[in-house]
């Protein structure tokens, strides 16, 4: 195997450092490992494509954040649409922790209700209370105006707190 | 933070921590995908249900052909073999024009043809003299076909592996029962029809390649909802200047957002309405286009930087026809992957 140029060195340690967390958001926005799997590598792929040129401090972070949402994105959009999300299968597989308490029956509900926003809404969603992201780095994230931002996570909002005012 | 903030924050934690097994890096791959020449995230281009049915339409258009057996290289002599070059010619063709062909399926035993799950249609390509690969409207399959010269030209397909994606199974098996049946091949107009041992036709195609949508204004028709013209509207500068759109119907137009020229632009609909434009700047707005109905979702294709983009994001199971107004799809082109974005006004 050829030796890491200082490139790659670079792009390795990034990558060592971050795959994890950035793992974690693809899979939460992709609702599945593989897919999630795919966007990730499809994500680092055009970062190592580019990653000479790519800016530095915060708007590093916003670059790598709008490649990652883009490769999930992507993702979702060339996968075939032969299952729903809303299939029981699916949903069986869901991860529901063993504690049935009431915090995990909403987890539960933010897990299933996750799955049913639309790919945007859902990027927005885990990028804010996963990635801890303002709506400033969310709207640069997705592309989008801040405001649309907002308003993705507020639509979110709105429909968890309908959930589980039903389900009390 | 209220509470379903914090509902949120929790559950996606949880979620992510009950997760079962980790998301796998092999940076080895990164770098390989980084380094393929085709590196720029593939935009798979399965032909839409509405590309079959204006396919279809096209054909239809030109019956009144005679009907042509398939007549396989070699066979008999006489009638030049020619291309079909209008749909009202005569339709026989060589054998040898089956290889490198691809055709979406628009009729399965006596049914029209509906995309599958994911909004594709049943295919077949010849990949060479004995060999096809089909898409039977879920799966992926490969076959050899067998087409016997002589005076009753023959043709068989025997069915190899198939790839094992559960889908609906009884449009699968139609597809590949409809495919395995056939017992001779005929060429009606830009038709090409597999037949059964009884001389029924099981299967009819239309060709991919090679047909090309009329490039003409659409005139106004008597029955809007059946016209598949292209429309070709002149490329535009900037914000459109035409007049306000008339109340009360639905008026799309195109926005690049890519940020580079775009070429050869179409935007189409399931009825076959389609926007075009032969080039549009970055940052201008095509003019407003009345289609009969149009839907949030569309496909979408285009050149630039010389790279082919072509999509089709979504099937239209459960898409409503746009309620009348202004609509907007805006062209984005982010990380190597073309899209559309579809907002009001």
């Amino acid at each position: 195997m050829p030796a890491e140029t200082g490139l790659d060195a670079d792009f390795s340690d990034f990558v060592r450092s971050r795959s994890r967390r950035l793992g974690d958001l693809a899979w939460l926005i992709t609702g599945n490992l593989f897919d999630a799997e795919d966007a990730v590598q499809d994500a680092l792929a055009g970062l190592y494509r580019r990653w000479a040129k790519l800016p530095a401090g915060d708007e590093f972070e916003a670059y790598v954040h709008r490649s990652l949402v883009n490769a999930c994105l992507g993702v979702i959009r060339r996968r075939p649409r032969t299952l729903s999300v809303a299939d029981p299968a699916m949903l069986a597989s869901a991860p529901v922790g063993a504690d049935p308490s009431v915090a995990v029956v909403a987890s539960d509900q933010v897990w299933r209700l996750c799955q049913q926003l639309a790919p945007d809404q859902r990027a927005a969603v885990v990028l804010r209370f996963y990635g801890d992201l303002s709506y400033a780095e969310i709207a640069a994230a997705l592309g989008c105006r801040e405001a649309t931002a907002r308003s993705h996570v507020n639509r979110a909002l709105k429909r968890l707190r309908s959930r589980i005012e039903e389900g009390k | 933070m209220n509470e379903e903030e914090r509902a949120f924050r929790e559950g996606l934690r949880q979620a992510v921590a009950d997760r079962p097994g980790g998301v796998r890096v092999d940076i080895d791959e990164v770098i390989a995908r980084a380094s393929a020449p085709d590196c720029v995230p593939e935009t798979r281009w399965t032909p839409p249900r509405w590309l079959a049915a204006a396919a279809a339409v096209l054909v239809v258009a030109g019956l009144g052909v005679g009907m042509a057996v398939l007549r396989p290289s070699g066979g008999l002599p006489a009638t030049p073999a020619a291309p079909v070059a209008t749909s009202s010619e005569s339709s026989q063709f060589d054998a040898a024009d089956l290889v490198g062909s691809k055709w979406l399926a628009v009729q399965i035993a006596g049914r029209g043809v509906a995309a599958g799950p994911d909004g594709h249609v049943p295919s077949v390509t010849f990949t060479s003299a004995t060999e096809l690969t089909f898409y039977d409207g879920c799966n992926y399959g490969m076959a050899t076909y067998r087409l016997s010269l002589g005076l009753h030209p023959e043709f068989s397909v025997t069915l190899g592996p198939i790839g094992a994606v559960g889908c609906l199974k009884g449009d699968q098996a139609r597809f590949e029962d409809a495919l395995t049946s056939a017992a001779s091949v005929q060429k009606n107009g830009k038709l090409l029809e597999f037949l059964d041992s009884n001389d029924k036709v099981v299967l009819q195609f239309a060709r991919v390649n090679g047909w090309v949508m009329p490039q003409q204004t659409r005139p106004p028709s008597p029955n809007p909802t059946r016209s598949w013209d292209v429309e070709i509207s002149s490329p535009a500068t900037g914000t459109p200047t035409n007049p306000p759109p008339a109340a009360g119907a639905v008026h799309v137009r195109l926005y690049n957002d890519t940020g580079i020229t775009l070429h050869a632009v179409k935007v189409g609909f399931p009825d076959g309405f389609v926007i075009s434009e032969a080039t549009l700047e970055p940052g201008t707005y095509s003019e407003y286009l009345s289609p009969d109905v149009a839907y949030r979702s569309a496909s979408l294709e285009a050149t630039a930087d010389g790279h082919p983009y072509r999509t089709t994001p979504t099937n239209y199971v459960g898409e409503e026809p746009l309620e009348p107004g202004d609509y907007t799809y805006s062209i984005r082109l982010t990380e190597g992957v073309m899209f559309l974005e579809f907002s009001q006004g």
